[in-house]
């Protein structure tokens, strides 16, 4: 076997989908219209697959903080964090972010992926031991692989599986990370942050929540499902990104103990990549006053979530456990998914699909996300092009 | 604390539904090349072991195991 060979698989399935005239991963957005809409083969599409929650993208603050900053900073800071890179506006954004969620540290990274998955890899290392929720994200499952902790994951939502793992674990749970997730980014289900803080008050491990789904999203302030689960004190880190909510890019680590600075200069995807342009930074900036200034922006991506979570479920569908902003129709055959995802496309509708090994286990999703921009009318164009593909099966 | 032979008949047990090429199932069975298990359905087999034998299985034990008399050590070594 050459060092090649294990790309084949790939390769058959991306031949076999050009073959069939489907595009589901890499779909082309040749026009963007609005939060909502956009072009794909020349057609008007309604964009429900981004993570545009408080549609701020074309926010006009935003917009303006950013054309202000490109202006007057330039296109990129050509350094790291560390060396040159830092910027005044990456210095701010750390104080806003970390007086937003409450605490007194707060760590500005490059991308979302480099937040979620440098932070657990450096908090724990050889000889300590890492518990995951089985539906952990991609850049969670790298981070915990190269900690060189001992990694275990736990079923997905589940503390008393959890509370098995702890107690087994004895006296080692000081030395333990656990890591969970706000929302899911498959199923949209939230984590049961109450029963989880209750057992990280009787074991004393250290406790880090992934909150990029749910920043903006859960909470009376929008702080996640920390706030929402009254235990923002029982968190020690909250991780995130700047691409969904605040409709930006970077990440973000925020926590209140001492050590965060030295943490910061001990993560190696903090420390050994070029920092966020100043024109990003200052979008993310801009679109936290906004997401703290408008409230009823959570209300409005609420009713919307709720009305596409109640409608697929109401034509049949097997959808997430709950409802939440991301809403994910359920197929336990491949092949049925990538022709619905087809012909959703086929009636102006972009959502995505995920196949396994992507997905939680062995069956395929559709996977739509609300969003504050979404209008009550083009929610109810997303619900008619699924009932049109229920109803043509059923013909 | 589970022996070799104990592990070793429950994994083959619950190998044997979950093959894809029809291949039969022995101890030198290699679980994804032979017997075409895909990553998660690793996985979940091992969810499903760790309830039955009361163990914690490390992910980082994972990549060393090809096979299914490999899985039964580790989970036997687990349960000691």
């Amino acid at each position: 076997m050459s060092l090649l060979d294990k790309f084949i698989p790939m390769t058959e399935v991306r031949a076999e989908l050009a073959a069939r005239g489907v595009r589901p991963f890499g779909a082309v957005n040749e026009k963007i219209i609005s939060p909502t809409e956009g072009t794909i083969g020349g057609k008007r599409v309604i964009l429900a697959g981004t993570h545009n929650y408080l549609g701020l993208t074309f926010d006009p603050e935003c917009i303006a903080a950013t054309q202000r900053c490109v202006a007057e900073q330039g296109t990129g800071t050509c350094g790291s964090r560390m060396a040159a890179g830092t910027y005044a506006e990456h210095d701010a954004l750390e104080r806003e972010l970390a007086a937003f969620f409450g605490r007194r540290h707060g760590i500005v990274f490059s991308t979302g992926f480099s937040a979620t998955m440098g932070v657990p890899a450096t908090l724990a290392g050889p000889g300590d031991t890492i518990l995951m929720d089985s539906d952990s994200h991609a850049s969670i499952y790298d981070g915990v692989r190269l900690s060189g902790a001992e990694v275990v994951r736990f079923r997905h939502n589940d503390p008393a599986n959890l509370a098995k793992r702890l107690e087994r674990l004895g006296e080692k749970t000081k030395d333990t990370l656990v890591v969970v997730e706000g929302i899911y980014s498959m199923l949209g289900d939230m984590a049961p942050l109450r029963e989880i803080a209750e057992l990280k008050r009787q074991y004393g491990f250290c406790l880090l929540v992934d909150e990029a789904h749910s920043m903006g999203v859960l909470g009376k302030h929008g702080r996640g499902q920390a706030e929402a689960a009254g235990v923002e004190d029982d968190v020690d880190f909250i991780v995130g990104t700047f691409s969904k909510s605040l409709g930006s890019i970077g990440g973000y680590c925020v926590s209140n103990l001492d050590q965060t600075d030295a943490i910061r200069f001990s993560i190696r995807s903090y420390l050994f990549t070029a920092s966020s342009t100043p024109a990003t930074v200052a979008s993310a900036r801009a679109a936290l006053r906004v997401l703290q200034a408008r409230p009823e922006l959570r209300d409005t991506l609420w009713r919307n979530a709720r009305m596409l979570y109640n409608g697929l479920r109401d034509l049949g569908f097997r959808v997430g456990p709950e409802a939440s902003p991301v809403v994910a129709a359920i197929f336990e055959d491949r092949e049925t998914a990538i022709r619905y995802w087809q012909g959703l496309l086929d009636q102006g509708v972009l959502v995505n699909l995920v196949v396994p090994p992507g997905s939680p286990s062995t069956y395929s999703l559709l996977r739509a996300s609300a969003s504050a921009a979404h209008t009550e009318e083009q929610i109810a164009r997303i619900l008619e092009a699924y009932a049109n593909l229920r109803l043509r099966d059923a013909a | 604390m589970a022996s070799y032979d104990t592990c070793l008949a429950r994994v083959l047990d619950v190998l044997a539904p979950l093959t894809k090429t029809g291949a039969p199932v022995s101890a030198s069975s290699d679980l994804v090349g032979e017997l075409g298990l895909s990553s998660i359905d690793v996985m979940e087999m091992i969810e499903g072991m760790e309830d039955e034998f009361d163990i914690s299985f490390p992910l980082n034990n994972l990549s060393a195991i090809r096979t299914a008399g490999e899985l039964a050590s580790e989970i036997a070594r687990l349960s000691a």
